[in-house]
């Protein structure tokens, strides 16, 4: 993204939404695999979280840096008829939290609003600036 | 004084020291004219861009949702602005024309 575009607001503004587009995919991953107690790396399902981080000057929008793994510890619920449950019974779960993720989304999905108003609102103005040439 | 020559392929510069001097002309012409050329150029490659996005997301080919809108935005933004241009430099020239000399 060059630094003297003339509509560079509709780019930040875009890549806002991909970022928080983002983000509410990562919380419906985690909410998918609140249960799963396998995974290819072994152990349970270990709840993801994204990192965003400003690209370039920081007037560019932002980018999703990476998705990492939380360092929680699993949550051990009794269950020995559970096919993963140790020698004591207790099988490992996701540390997902339900109400956690819920306001997650809650905030993703205001957050992706918030970046489609300042889209539509530039584009509002825009065509407005436009009107003063007729 | 002279009578100039009359040619029938536009004005022809006048006799005299002042030929080949014609301040403003010269260089602001051939400026305006480029300017112009690459405005339309990145107005034409915003398009091609935007149809490019549109073409990648229908095929599959782009997951990001989000460049193809602003895309289109931008390139439909500076298309208006360009027609703007245009219409007022249109109107400038008949106002012109319209002149009584």
């Amino acid at each position: 993204m060059s630094q003297d575009k003339l509509f560079r607001a509709l780019d930040i503004s875009a890549s806002g939404l991909h970022a928080q587009w983002v983000r509410m995919q990562v919380v419906a991953n985690n909410v998918a695999n609140a249960d799963t107690t396998q995974t290819p790396e072994g152990g349970p399902y270990k709840r993801r979280q994204v990192v965003f981080s400003t690209l370039m000057d920081g007037l560019n929008g932002v980018d999703v840096a990476g998705v990492v793994p939380s360092g929680g510890a699993p949550r051990m619920v009794y269950n020995p008829g559970h096919p993963d449950a140790d020698a004591e019974g207790y099988v490992a779960m996701p540390d997902v939290q339900m109400p956690l993720e819920m306001v997650d989304m809650v905030t993703a999905s205001r957050a992706y609003q918030a970046n489609l108003v300042a889209m539509k609102n530039f584009r509002a103005i825009c065509e407005e600036t436009l009107k003063l040439l007729r | 004084m002279q009578p100039l020559p009359i040619s029938p392929n536009g004005p022809q510069p006048l006799p005299g020291p002042t030929t080949g001097v014609r301040p403003g002309h010269a260089a602001g012409g051939a400026d305006f004219k480029q300017m112009l050329d690459g405005y339309m150029d990145q107005v034409n490659h915003l398009q091609v861009q935007a149809d490019k996005a549109v073409v990648d997301l229908a095929a599959g080919k782009m997951d990001n949702l989000h460049q193809v809108v602003a895309a289109v935005n931008e390139a439909d933004l500076s298309f208006r602005l360009m027609m703007e241009i245009r219409n007022k430099l249109l109107d400038a020239y008949k106002e012109i024309m319209h002149m009584q000399v």
